[in-house]
């Protein structure tokens, strides 16, 4: 993937670029919001990482012009600024997600990458399978290797969205705003036990485990290597 | 909300004055008038009483140079000369028998005053009876003894001097009737003048309680005491606002300043190779993050700016989330959750603050009660607003310490070794008073926990 960094802390950029380098993808970076607004009118990315306070022009407007632009690249906000009203300032100026600073950086890769396959994945997707583990969004049911499985309607969200986001790091932050709709610090590991039960039941009686915990970043829906 | 008076309110001051001068003033009128028409009768009385007098002095006079049948003479000519005259008078023998004048007799249902004046009912002459409505007329005399067993009585119909004070009691009235309706319009609207210029004051501050900082007071150049009693709160409220402007910049410039070193720190720290100690210092560095995040929350949350971003949220369908959330984690731990949740209950507030603060309220129960115990989660409709209740069957907090637990920081000795940093019920009563809630503790037998008043 190519993304764009625009950033004016100079260590903050160089540790998002770094990583994302690591991690596989094309990274570049921008440090003042002119500059950055250029870059991403003149070159394609998959997607932008925006702080929103940056020298010359700030990254609200440096998306409502991209957008105005009709540049529809997903854009990331990256803010000190947390409050859900900051939140609703920059999806509503046309950003697509928002990471408030401080953040894990595998919080912001598995982000990044969340948003680079909404771009091309369709959604409307009513089967979803990952090895023998299927779904159907429609009828509501769920089986592994032709045994049907019993899941409550949460367990049924989680599991649906833990599908559509296959092969992908998910944060426990991203279930709790997406399949429980709330933005809260949890102060207990609610969803590590939600996680845990939905595990007892679609791995515990097979051989090869498909919902794994990522250290320090969250968990994963995959096949083993 | 405050409750708006808009109609004449009872207990408001100015109802109260306007009432009172009303009163006053209606009083002091009546006095007034009772005075003036006390005055006037009294006045007519006493010239009737002068005329009669003097009659009665011409007469005897009359009578000393002419004798009997001059006095008689006269007094027919005067009889006769006016029939509908308010005179009257009776000449008669020492036998009572009348002699000359226009009473029939001697009057027998008299009244006789001390100072020797009567007053009597006349009768009605058959053709008068007709015109008017009255029967009897009321008559004042004074009889007079004369030389020779000869009797004198002079005296007035009353019929005029009660009709003058008819009339003047009826224009009086009609008067009074006036004055009061002018001072009760008056009042009204004195009392509905200044009733608005306070509302426009209470209405500001109303709009400043709300959260809106940067509302003023209309100022209406008047140069009164209102106007200087809204220069003046304008004057406070724009110190106010200077204030928390301050403590929000400073809040902004923590967030910004401290928070960008420290996520280096945890960013410098994550690109260390995997080791046990290195995910240790992780978890050290995101609590001491999450701590200053959920300080300036709550100091977010304080300023009162998230009112803008209030809607109606279903209470009812927030509780059953809340439960369904730590449901399994309640569960792992040996507790059961027990669901009191009225159906329906909608409150108007901030949905991911208040799904916060009952979330905050479980985990404290969560972490304190013992294993096999129950917690209760009511959310009630009550006149006081939508009530939230957790109740745990924990040790409770010593009432010495209820108010203690809901500072910053502030926890029970007791609890210093488990997990958390003492911001959670801070963080509850936040979001309880930006809501114009709550948050009541009873730490008696177990904790209850209740957010009143959404």
């Amino acid at each position: 993937m190519r993304l764009l960094v625009i950033e004016d802390d100079p260590k903050t950029a160089e540790f998002i670029v770094k990583g994302l380098q690591e991690a596989g993808h094309n990274a570049e970076s921008s440090s003042d919001g002119k500059d950055g607004l250029f870059m991403a009118l003149e070159q394609d990315f998959d997607v932008l990482v925006v702080d929103r306070m940056l020298p010359e022009l700030d990254g609200l407007s440096l998306v409502r012009s991209l957008r105005a632009a009709g540049k529809t690249a997903p854009v990331l906000f990256l803010s000190a600024l947390a409050e859900v009203n900051d939140k609703v300032d920059g999806l509503r100026a046309g950003g697509d997600d928002y990471l408030a600073k401080p953040f894990a950086f595998s919080e912001l890769l598995a982000r990044i990458e969340v948003l680079a396959r909404r771009a091309d994945s369709s959604a409307a997707d009513t089967q979803l399978r990952i090895a023998d583990l299927e779904m159907d969004t429609v009828r509501r049911k769920v089986s592994r290797a032709g045994k049907r499985i019993d899941l409550q309607p949460r367990e049924f969200r989680l599991l649906e969205y833990l599908l559509r986001h296959a092969g992908q790091v998910v944060t426990r932050t991203m279930l709790l705003e997406n399949v429980w709709d709330y933005h809260f610090d949890p102060q207990t590991n609610v969803i590590d036990v939600h996680v845990s039960r939905l595990r007892g039941k679609i791995d515990k009686e097979f051989d090869q485990p498909l919902l794994h915990t990522v250290r320090g970043a969250g968990y994963s829906l995959r096949e083993a290597d | 909300m405050a409750a708006q008076f808009k109609k004449a309110n009872p207990r408001s001051t100015t109802f109260r004055l306007a009432l009172g001068y009303t009163l006053l003033f209606t009083a002091s009128v009546l006095l007034l008038f009772a005075g003036l028409y006390a005055g006037t009768v009294s006045f007519a009385q006493q010239q009737i009483r002068t005329a009669i007098q003097a009659d009665i002095t011409a007469l005897s006079e009359q009578y000393q140079r002419f004798g009997a049948p001059g006095l008689q003479e006269l007094i027919d000519r005067r009889v006769n000369a006016r029939t509908t005259s308010p005179e009257l008078y009776l000449l008669a023998n020492r036998n009572g028998s009348p002699l000359a004048g226009n009473l029939s007799g001697w009057p027998a249902d008299a009244i006789v005053a001390s100072d020797g004046w009567l007053t009597f009912d006349l009768g009605i002459e058959p053709e008068e009876s007709g015109k008017s409505s009255r029967t009897t007329y009321k008559a004042l005399a004074r009889p007079f003894a004369l030389q020779g067993g000869f009797r004198l009585l002079v005296g007035r119909d009353l019929e005029q001097l009660n009709d003058l004070a008819h009339r003047l009691r009826n224009g009086l009235l009609m008067g009074m009737a006036l004055t009061a309706v002018l001072a009760v319009l008056g009042g009204w609207y004195f009392s509905r003048r200044i009733s608005r210029r306070i509302e426009r004051i209470n209405n500001a501050c109303r709009q400043v309680m709300a959260g809106e900082l940067n509302q003023r007071i209309p100022r209406d150049d008047t140069h009164d005491e209102f106007d200087a009693l809204a220069g003046n709160i304008n004057a406070m409220l724009g110190r106010i606002e200077a204030a928390v402007g301050d403590v929000r910049r400073v809040a902004d410039n923590i967030a910004h300043d401290l928070r960008t070193p420290l996520s280096r720190l945890r960013s410098t720290l994550e690109s260390v190779d995997d080791s046990d100690a290195k995910h240790a210092a992780l978890r050290e560095a995101d609590q001491l993050l999450d701590t200053f995040s959920a300080l300036l929350r709550i100091a977010r949350i304080e300023a009162g700016e998230r009112r803008a971003g209030f809607a109606q949220v279903d209470l009812s369908a927030m509780a059953h989330d809340v439960a369904e959330l730590y449901e399994p984690v309640l569960d792992d731990a040996g507790q059961s959750l027990r669901l009191e949740i009225s159906p329906g209950v909608l409150a108007i507030g901030d949905r991911d603050l208040l799904f916060q603060a009952v979330a905050n309220l479980l985990d404290n129960a969560h972490k304190y009660a013992p294993a096999r115990s129950q917690i209760t989660l009511q959310l009630s409709s009550e006149s006081g607003g939508a009530t939230f209740r957790i109740i745990d069957q924990g040790p409770g907090i010593p009432a010495v310490d209820i108010e203690r637990v809901q500072q910053r920081f502030q926890r029970l000795e007791e609890s210093r070794s488990s997990p958390g940093v003492g911001l959670g019920l801070s963080m509850v009563k936040a979001v309880a008073e930006l809501h114009g809630a709550q948050l009541v503790l009873d730490g008696a037998g177990g904790l209850t926990a209740s957010i009143r008043g959404i």
